[in-house]
């Protein structure tokens, strides 16, 4: 259990402007992959629409309802895999995932370089019961896009 | 009515000394749980250092002694709700167990396809889930008394929802989620009318204020040990006697038998026929002495405390910018808790804002997930009130709500 909880630290303030406007707003005229996920301990939720091309995500259309950390999360995630191939994502998503599950790792480098824009969230492992709230999109993904 | 200076109550509990991110706390989630005085820790710790054996059936000093604490508690609750007799009360986790007691119990024994259960919007998830469970299994119906706009019973149809069809209403005494104090008076009578059996969910209002369950004639009363300055995993189900006579057993094991051979087994009588295997001992003491505590203070007097501070912060927060709360204003049918919402800020967000200044409410749904979004939320943000807080708290807290507006807002 964590004393610490600098506000600033957990909320930095690229994750409140993220938070404010995560992107991917734009409507898909045609959706070939849908993907939710709920906290029902919160009631935070994300529904990721998708378009595929030959297993590479080529478009995001991303609708969120929750906490700033949840938006900011999402947000970060949906630019980590835009134009990824979804073997890579598996990966991307099992290493990020890993990183908030793991303790003592807060130095880690991550392997897929497109991870250290996730720098700005890492802080928020100090919060142990707002990790859920980073997490959500994050396992949403890595549970049902393969 | 004896005077009570409630400013000297806080030094009774011992972690209200505790500074929280450098803040000394302020204890807001009273209707998730309560705070503990020391006389339950020094009686659970008493318990456990001079009394403790396993009850009703050994012949030594420490098990008689053991069973007697254990039996007087059961005595201390009975006056405490002015139960007609101790054997109507049931020993349970908590309320959650006792509304599935009476689901499987009950409900399983009672019920035909033709037959109606009915509840309320304002419901907490355990008095929901089990009904929808049971319908299930006796292909019987769950009907809803809604609600108006401002979170109290739309009465206006009850004729058509309490029905001769009818055989149990269940409701909520207090919103967990909005703090609606519903007039279980008169759904009771209204039931009584037609035949229906009646269970109240009380563990938002036991804790709070008076009650008396001879004079509210209901059936069954299910409250928490654990909202009510007890240890967790302790409460009650009150039960008519005669009902509880009837029904059959809802565990198996010991205690609850009354004789057993290799083919058969008989059950004991009331209350031990409910309270099979080794029951939370420790804890059944402890919500005595917890019971003993909020008697000695008078339930009048805290229902007063109570309704002075939630009048004072609700006038308080009506002066934040935006804010909406749930629930109705008058305090005459409203708890000791203020559910609200700031736009712009998830209650989450907030929630861990007011922790950094030492500050603990409850943020979500609170286990209300169908009155949440009946409200037109996904959650909101909920201060709850008990006898150890003070109006200056939340003078506290409505500047440090106001302090939050500007931080998420000057990104």
């Amino acid at each position: 259990m964590s004393e610490k909880n600098n506000l600033d630290f957990v909320y930095k303030e690229e994750i409140l402007k993220r938070s404010i406007n995560p992107g991917f707003s734009s409507e898909l005229s045609k959706v070939d992959k849908f993907i939710s996920g709920l906290n029902p301990f919160c009631g935070d939720e994300v529904k990721f629409h998708f378009n595929l091309s030959h297993n590479n995500i080529t478009n995001i259309y991303l609708e969120l309802e929750g906490c700033a950390i949840h938006k900011a999360s999402s947000s970060l995630l949906a630019e980590v895999i835009l134009n990824e191939n979804i073997n890579t994502i598996q990966k991307v998503c099992d290493e990020f995932i890993s990183f908030f599950n793991t303790k003592n790792n807060s130095n880690q480098k991550f392997q897929n370089h497109k991870l250290q824009i996730t720098n700005p969230i890492h802080s928020v492992k100090s919060n142990q019961i707002r990790i859920k709230c980073v997490l959500l999109s994050w396992n949403a993904i890595y549970n049902n896009l393969f | 009515m004896q005077m009570v200076d409630f400013k000297t109550i806080i030094k009774d509990f011992p972690i209200l000394k505790r500074r929280i991110n450098e803040n000394k706390l302020i204890y807001f989630d009273n209707a998730a749980t309560s705070q503990k005085p020391k006389v339950v820790i020094d009686t659970l710790s008493n318990f456990y250092s001079n009394n403790n054996a396993n009850i009703h059936r050994g012949v030594h000093t420490l098990s008689m002694e053991a069973t007697y604490l254990y039996d007087e508690a059961k005595e201390k609750i009975a006056e405490f709700i002015n139960a007609p007799n101790n054997n109507s009360i049931i020993f349970t986790r908590g309320t959650t167990e006792s509304l599935n007691l009476i689901a499987d119990s009950w409900g399983q024994s009672n019920l035909k396809e033709s037959d109606s259960i009915v509840i309320t919007e304002l419901e907490h998830h355990s008095n929901i889930v089990p009904w929808q469970e049971l319908i299930k299994k006796t292909k019987s119906k769950l009907r809803y008394i809604p609600i108006n706009t401002d979170g109290t019973l739309n009465l206006a149809n009850i004729n058509n929802i309490i029905t001769k069809n009818t055989k149990l209403i269940s409701m909520t005494h207090v919103s967990n989620g909005i703090g609606t104090i519903n007039n279980i008076k008169k759904i009771i009578k209204i039931a009584k009318s037609v035949g229906a059996t009646t269970v109240i969910d009380a563990a938002q209002s036991v804790p709070h204020m008076p009650i008396d369950v001879s004079d509210l004639d209901c059936d069954f009363l299910t409250f928490s040990g654990h909202k009510m300055l007890a240890p967790t995993g302790i409460g009650v189900l009150y039960g008519k006697k005669e009902l509880l006579e009837s029904m059959p057993p809802y565990q198996k094991g010991g205690d609850m038998i009354l004789e057993v051979t290799y083919d058969k087994a008989t059950w004991n009588e009331i209350p031990f026929k409910f309270e099979a295997g080794t029951p939370n001992i420790a804890g059944a003491i402890g919500l005595g002495a917890a019971t003993n505590y909020l008697m000695k203070i008078g339930m009048q007097n805290i229902r007063d405390h109570e309704i002075e501070i939630t009048k004072y912060a609700y006038n308080n927060l009506m002066n934040v910018d935006g804010i909406e709360i749930l629930g109705p204003e008058n305090t005459d049918i409203r708890a000791g808790l203020i559910s609200f919402n700031i736009p712009n800020i998830h209650p989450h967000d907030l929630g861990t804002f007011l922790d950094s200044k030492g500050i603990a409410i409850r943020t979500g749904h609170h286990c209300a997930m169908p009155l949440i979004k009946k409200l037109g939320r996904h959650s909101s943000a909920r201060a709850s009130f008990y006898l150890y807080n003070t109006n200056h708290e939340v003078d506290k807290f409505t500047a440090e709500i106001n302090n939050s507006i500007k931080y998420f807002n000057n990104v």
